[in-house]
């Protein structure tokens, strides 16, 4: 396998570790945040910063860079999460541009907007990587069809009704964005180790909008269709990197592509394109018995 | 009385200058049904709100299972044993009726959210546990064979019965309907009546508050009427004496003109 594809796996791996995060914060429990890549620059620049000054195993400081955004996450949550959540979605934009001006402050240790590359050589990224997507696509399963993905579907249908049936609303709510925040740190990691530089631009309000953007995209409801609309947005952009448009690959217009796309699928599909499906095992069964059904059929009709 | 599950004293609340409740009194012992009756705007679903804690009283006492609530919140009290229904039907519309049904048991579950992620063999097995509860409480009520069903597919009359075997699930001390018959057509009225009925049967212990619109619902199931109207009480009794009692006629019916 060339670098290139392996490098494109990973950065599909990263997309789809970020959706399948967000996916367990807005799509299970409702909370619109728009600066979960405030917490891959966390978990990326904490982890390598660390790395550089005390001269230790980023293994450690990695460990110690998910627990911090797991303290700010909860930093953030606490007050805000008892509020409406437009106030919580507005908040959340807020810290991912304190997090980037934190960086451009930091220049002595995090090189400001030039970058921050003294990022190390990790071997076996992709293996680590296709490792953890499927383990975090797992855990995200798992959550969906347990006790509190339940009441996470609850409370964001109605927050008054599942209060009434002795669900704590607002803590549930905060282990839920602890928890995706935790994964988001992770992902910035990979990421970091991926493009052996990190900068502050690369985390801003944008990446956080990408990630909401594929999740509406795939369905909000379906954690199949975040998987999928992850790997296929992910994609698109390095496929239209040949063709040119006033002299410009098409790949620079992708941020207008991804728009296109998502008011028309706002437009006529608003439970996005999977909508409530799920891909499980019982479907693919059915998938398969029902062709052999077919088979079965067709050599009925031929006798 | 003292083996009262449910009691109120004196309990107003004002919105603004506009009062919705004034110096409500009323109890309820386990195993009976009682019902609040009275115009729209007379304030009876303010008195629910302020029992299952949506909203705090202006003055007064609630006293539930032996323990003053006013100072509890409506988490802590719906995990006393205080189970309601909505007016409009307020079913979680992004779960199965299963699943609704489960998710009344849910923040009782045993296993956290460590074991949860991992699939740990206490996950599955306290999963089949509330499966088997929430099917237990649908068999009971003759609902099981909608439980796969999004509720919004189904029609109202089920929805509301959904609602209801929602608010059984955990096994509740006291359930408070609030217009159960609202939006239904006689039809549907008549088996409601039934679905009551055989709750009450099958849950001895269970007392019911009731509020509604529809006489034929509380004259045929309630033993002890409360009548509010703007706020006050005006009359309460037996379904006899409320149907005769002047000041219920006039608050319905408008008085009638003297001369």
């Amino acid at each position: 396998m060339s670098a290139y594809q392996t490098g494109l796996i990973i950065q599909v791996c990263i997309t789809i570790i970020t959706v399948v995060a967000v996916f367990a914060m807005t799509g299970l429990a409702g909370m619109f945040s728009l600066g979960q890549a405030a917490y891959m620059a966390v978990g990326a620049y904490i982890t390598f910063v660390l790395y550089r000054e005390l001269d230790i195993s980023y293994f450690l400081t990695g460990i110690l860079a998910i627990l911090i955004s797991v303290f700010l996450a909860w930093l953030i949550g606490a007050p805000t999460l008892k509020l409406r959540r437009d106030f919580f979605a507005l908040l959340t934009v807020g810290f991912s541009q304190m997090v980037v001006a934190v960086i451009l402050l930091f220049e002595k240790y995090t090189n400001g907007s030039i970058g921050f590359s003294k990022i190390p050589r990790a071997d076996g990224l992709l293996w680590v990587s296709l490792l953890m997507t499927a383990l975090i696509i797992f855990w995200i399963r798992n959550l969906k069809y347990s006790r509190f993905g339940r009441m996470c579907i609850a409370l964001k249908n109605d927050e008054v009704a599942a209060r009434s049936f002795g669900i704590d609303v607002y803590k549930l709510k905060l282990k839920i964005y602890i928890l995706a925040s935790a994964i988001a740190a992770f992902a910035g990691i990979l990421m970091a180790l991926r493009n052996r530089v990190i900068t502050p631009d690369s985390f801003g309000w944008a990446s956080s909008a990408e990630m909401q953007i594929f999740l509406f995209f795939g369905g909000t409801n379906s954690l199949t269709g975040a998987i999928l609309s992850a790997t296929v947005l992910k994609m698109i952009p390095e496929f239209l990197r040949g063709i040119n448009l006033f002299g410009t690959s098409l790949q620079e217009y992708r941020t207008i592509i991804y728009c296109i796309m998502i008011i028309i699928v706002i437009n006529f599909r608003p439970q996005g394109i999977l909508g409530e499906v799920e891909l499980t095992t019982k479907w693919i069964r059915k998938l398969f018995s029902r062709s052999k059904d077919k088979a079965v059929q067709k050599s009925e009709n031929y006798e | 009385m003292s083996d009262a599950i449910l009691t109120t004293r004196n309990l107003s609340k004002s919105f603004g200058g506009v009062v919705a409740v004034k110096e409500f009194s009323m109890e309820i012992k386990p195993g009976t049904i009682r019902g609040i009756i009275g115009p729209n705007g007379a304030g009876k679903t303010t008195i629910f709100n302020l029992l299952s804690r949506i909203y705090k009283e202006d003055e007064g006492q609630i006293q539930f299972d032996g323990q003053e609530i006013t100072t509890k919140n409506q988490i802590e009290v719906a995990r006393m044993g205080l189970s309601r229904t909505f007016q409009n039907t307020r079913l979680f519309t992004g779960l199965n009726v299963l699943d609704n049904v489960k998710v009344a048991l849910d923040h009782a579950g045993q296993y956290s959210l460590f074991s949860a992620l991992f699939m740990l063999p206490s996950r599955v097995k306290q999963e089949r546990l509330i499966e088997n509860q929430a099917l237990d409480c649908l068999r009971l009520l003759n609902l099981d064979q909608y439980a796969k069903n999004k509720p919004s597919n189904l029609p109202y009359g089920l929805q509301r019965r959904v609602e209801i075997a929602r608010a059984l699930a955990n096994n509740p001390k006291v359930l408070l309907l609030d217009e159960p018959a609202a939006g239904l057509n006689p039809e549907e009225i008549f088996q409601l009546i039934d679905f009551i009925k055989h709750i009450r049967d099958k849950y001895p212990t269970l007392a019911i508050l009731i509020i509604e619109h529809r006489m034929e619902l509380i004259m045929n199931l309630c033993e002890h009427i409360y009548v509010q109207d703007f706020g006050f009480s005006i009359a309460q009794g037996t379904p006899a004496q409320i149907q005769t009692d002047p000041k219920v006629l006039a608050a319905y019916l408008g008085e009638e003109e003297r001369a």
